[in-house]
């Protein structure tokens, strides 16, 4: 099944898992370019109706029966989702999730480090494969790196990681404004190797202890790393640092400085890779490299085929 | 398969790069503390529409109809300009007058909607060589777009309407304190900072305040603080100033009647009127108005005004008037519940209702009576040299606290009504042109122990009318010479006295419009280019017409004289007048025997055959009664 861009595979999945079906028309949420909000998907077109392809075949919505499962009879286990915006509800994404405009409260930002789209070829088979070895080995690092970052919750949410950056104070917006915040969270999260796929402030987390639903058996949402509250300023320096020089961020977060030896991308002996401006980094054995392309290296090649559609 | 080195390229596909571009752009609208436009794409800059025009034109009024900055106000289309929301700076600007739309209307509207369209430079050649294949501008939304679309039948109607827009909270005209926001029950929109009344426990005065220091002594704080500084010529004058000050939270209220508008006197320059004027333009605009000249005529007034007016200011500010001050288009639209003011280059006329604060500086003009009649009189007086006189502050340093502490001071004038409301309102209205303004600013004074709202409204139309004026001087010369026919001592009361005439039959000798033709000509009242007899009776009657049951007080002596011209109709569409006198002393050596000639008196001699034939017309039936023993008999003797 191919997604739109702007889709969310969370939203999607969350769609399919629950038996619903996500019209593609046009509609008031469609974005001017061209592209189609999550929010709207998920607040507007969600049909509860069960769908002949539904994964637990139940259809019976975001309620895992259990014993359709074959486990022990007990109360049914919600895919249960946590706002970061307004209230910052929990429950059922389709029950709590908001359109950008309707947001009024911005409580944090998430970036969402997807195992299934990261290549296993840079960040090894285990990082990919387990959530908790990719923030071992390489998450854990690329926060340390960085001021704001080191700051950041971390969540195992089973089949990635939830990188949160919470807010002492929530940001208190209008319907003009929500929009912009949207596409400050956007940017931030391009910090890292973050799912393009998912939205920007109304982009749910999982709330810790609770069950991702998707994986069978369901898999325990865990807390790999308390997070400490940022300031609005800080949040915005930090979104001009990745928008304004992010060659210099990506390197120091990815490389642990602005200068790496031997080169990430071509790997020769005695290369290295340096920054070269503000979106350039500069090799001597591979060549000058768009900063965007430190990024880029993390992707699976079948998702970035995906994404080139 | 594709490897990440293809994303390294421009397109839609390369999303880290597109992702941080908007991030970039929303950073920069966020710190500036502004949002982005929207865009649209399906309009060309020559303002052709792309694809079905009527869809275009519903997405255009929906943006800005979704923007909650657009609102109606009388026939004109009010933009907030500045801010996103009516809090803080934003200013109403008017993009659409009477279904036209102004030149600003573009630029204004692109703050929320913007159009896009793709450029192709296909050959990559020449000067173009530099840009892409295909590259993206932006630009206004073309006027006849923005025409078109407000035009468009029922594009309008889910515009709210503000029927005032305010930028301070205010009461409604059923005292409802209205915060900051749009107000769809009342149409009223109130932009600016939001506050609440201050409640202060007002002490109880029962006695009226006497001394300036009285009146001061019963005002809030931060009031006290504002006009403590000026040179007050007594406590009815800062009463009056404070009455001014209460007009503007209580401005919706007062516009359905008329509302007064303030006249500032001074018995010299520089002692303080146009700066106290400006203290009062702070707290209605959050900024010092503009002087308006009246130089030019009614046209250049009309569009200083529109001009004002569009800038989203509710002040007019005529400072320092000098000689006569008679402007029409001002009297009409001071006292009008709706403004209709032809603005520059615009063909229509403005129509909004009447929520100005009009202001007037003079030290010496000479305004007509509508005007005087019209405001409230403030005056200023400091015996010395002007430059000697020292204020608490100086005029920058009250500037300056006026503008940082305005909402705190307009907080304390709403408190002074909120203790007024929740004291039952009990009535002490002052009597005055406005019956509302009066009422209830009056009410509000009296209650807050500042009883004495207008008392000097009488007495400085008096001083200061030039058609007053010329009336004592008539009464004066009258009494002097005590012409017999034309003075009617009474002993009564005068209020009576043309009631009493009207009842009574014809004097003895009734003189009419020929007869008081040189008298008038002697004080100026008809000017020297009525010099034909038609022309000074139909001048005689006008002015008669507006001086007739006019109650004046003369001095004579040391005594005071009531007066008052008094009328009655004659057969043949004749009229006489005689000037009815009240507690005249007796003239020293009694009557002058020059009564028929006295020396100011001109043409009188060509005068005296018509009194004789006039006073031959007289039925004498009805003289004598018993209201005229009464009053006086002396006109009919």
């Amino acid at each position: 099944m191919e997604l739109d861009e702007g889709f969310s595979d969370e939203a999607w999945d969350e769609n399919a898992d629950s038996g619903c079906e996500i019209s593609r028309g046009s509609s008031p949420g469609e974005r001017d370019d061209g592209a189609v909000g999550v929010a709207d998907d998920v607040a507007a077109r969600v049909v509860d109706e069960p769908a002949p392809d539904a994964v637990d075949g139940g259809g019976d919505g975001d309620i895992d029966s259990a014993g359709a499962t074959g486990r022990e009879p007990a109360q049914p286990v919600f895919d249960e989702r946590e706002a970061i915006v307004n209230d910052r509800a929990r429950g059922p994404a389709h029950e709590i999730a908001v359109k950008v405009e309707e947001v009024a409260a911005i409580h944090g930002f998430m970036i969402d480090l997807d195992c299934g789209i990261l290549n296993p070829d840079v960040l090894g088979a285990d990082a990919v494969a387990s959530a908790e070895a990719l923030y071992n080995e390489h998450v854990s690092h690329w926060l340390d790196r960085d001021p704001v970052l080191a700051k950041a919750e971390v969540r195992d949410t089973g089949g990635g990681l939830h990188v949160l950056l919470w807010l002492d104070q929530p940001i208190l917006c209008g319907s003009e404004e929500a929009r912009e915040w949207d596409a400050i969270a956007r940017g931030i999260r391009n910090a890292l190797p973050g799912d393009p796929s998912v939205n920007g402030i109304i982009a749910m987390t999982r709330p810790v202890g609770a069950l991702n639903t998707k994986y069978e058996p369901p898999r325990e949402v865990r807390q790999l790393r308390e997070g400490h509250p940022i300031t609005r300023d800080e949040i915005l320096a930090f979104d001009r640092r990745v928008t304004d020089h992010p060659a210099r961020l990506w390197m120091t977060v990815f490389c642990g400085g602005e200068r790496v030896s031997p080169c990430p991308m071509c790997r020769a002996e005695g290369s290295s890779l340096g920054v070269a401006g503000s979106w350039q980094c500069r090799c001597y054995g591979c060549g000058r490299v768009s900063a965007a392309s430190l990024v880029y290296r993390f992707f699976s090649n079948d998702f970035l085929t995906k994404r080139m559609g | 398969m594709v490897s990440f080195a293809d994303f390294d390229s421009r397109g839609d596909h390369n999303w880290i790069v597109r992702d941080l571009k908007a991030a970039r752009a929303a950073l920069v609208a966020v710190e500036r503390g502004c949002t982005r436009p929207k865009l649209i794409s399906s309009v060309t800059p020559a303002g052709q529409f792309i694809g079905d025009a009527h869809e275009t034109i519903f997405e255009v009024m929906g943006h800005l109809r979704g923007s909650g900055r657009l609102y109606r106000q009388g026939n004109t289309t009010i933009f907030l300009h500045g801010r996103t929301r009516p809090d803080g700076s934003c200013g109403p600007t008017p993009i659409v007058v009477d279904g036209i739309v102004t030149k600003v209307a573009s630029p204004i509207i692109g703050n929320v909607l913007m159009c896009r369209a793709l450029k192709s430079n296909p050959s990559g050649k020449g000067a173009k060589a530099d840009q892409p294949v295909e590259y993206e501008t932006q630009f206004p939304v073309p006027l006849p777009v923005l025409q078109q679309a407000f035009v468009s039948d029922g594009s309008m109607d889910e515009i709210p309407e503000a029927r005032y827009i305010v930028n301070h909270p205010v009461y409604d005209k059923d005292f409802t304190w209205l915060d900051v926001g749009y107000h769809d029950l009342q149409r009223i929109l109130v932009c600016g900072e939001s506050f609440e009344p201050v409640f202060l426990d007002p002490p109880r005065f029962e006695t009226p305040p006497i001394e300036v220091a009285d009146v001061l002594n019963r005002l809030p704080p931060l009031i006290r603080r504002m006009v403590e500084g000026f040179h007050w010529n007594g406590a009815v004058d800062l009463i009056n100033y404070i009455g001014a000050a209460l007009m503007i939270p209580l401005m919706p209220a007062l516009v359905e009647d008329g509302h007064p508008g303030v006249m500032f006197w001074g018995n010299q320059p520089s002692i303080g009127k146009s700066l106290a004027a400006q203290c009062l333009a702070i707290l209605k605009d959050g900024e010092q108005a503009s002087p308006t000249s009246v130089e030019g005529g009614a046209r250049e007034v009309e569009n200083q005004m529109a001009s004002e007016l569009n800038d989203g200011r509710t002040v007019l500010f005529i400072d320092n008037q000098k000689g006569m001050l008679n402007i029409p288009i001002i009297e009409a639209n001071m006292t009008a519940k709706q403004l209709a003011i032809r603005g520059f280059h615009v063909q229509k006329k403005v129509r909004r209702p009447n929520d100005l604060l009009w202001l007037i500086t003079t030290n010496d003009a000479m305004p007509s009576d509508d005007l005087l009649s019209r405001c409230i009189h403030i005056r200023l007086c400091y015996e010395g040299l002007p430059d000697s006189h020292r204020f608490a502050m100086s005029d920058g340093e009250l500037v300056a606290f006026v503008s940082h502490n305005r909402s705190a001071i307009l907080a304390e004038f709403a408190g002074m009504i909120g203790a007024w409301l929740a004291g039952g309102r009990p009535e002490a209205g002052s009597p005055c042109r406005f019956a509302i303004a009066g009422g209830v600013i009056g009410s509000v004074l009296t209650y807050n122990g500042l009883s004495g709202f207008l008392s000097n409204t009488r007495e400085e139309i008096r001083e200061n009318s030039a058609k007053q004026q010329q009336l004592i001087e008539l009464v004066g010369r009258i009494i002097d010479s005590r012409l017999p026919g034309f003075m009617w001592e009474i002993d009564g009361d005068i209020d009576v006295a043309d009631a009493v005439f009207k009842k009574e039959g014809p004097p003895k000798s009734p003189m009419e419009q020929k007869d008081w033709v040189p008298y008038l000509i002697g004080v100026g009242a008809i000017p020297p280019s009525c010099d034909t007899p038609q022309k000074q009776k139909k001048a005689v009657t006008q002015y008669m017409g507006s001086v007739v049951k006019v109650p004046i007080e003369v001095a004579y002596g040391e005594v005071t004289v009531q007066a008052m011209i008094v009328s009655r109709p004659l057969r043949s569409r004749r009229s006489c007048y005689v000037l009815a006198v009240c507690g005249l002393p007796p003239a020293p050596g009694g009557a002058p025997e020059s009564s028929s000639d006295p020396s100011w008196l001109a043409g009188a001699d060509a005068d005296d055959e018509a009194s004789t034939e006039s006073a031959a017309d007289m039925p004498d039936d009805e003289a004598g009664s018993a209201d005229i023993k009464e009053l006086g008999e002396s006109l009919w003797d």
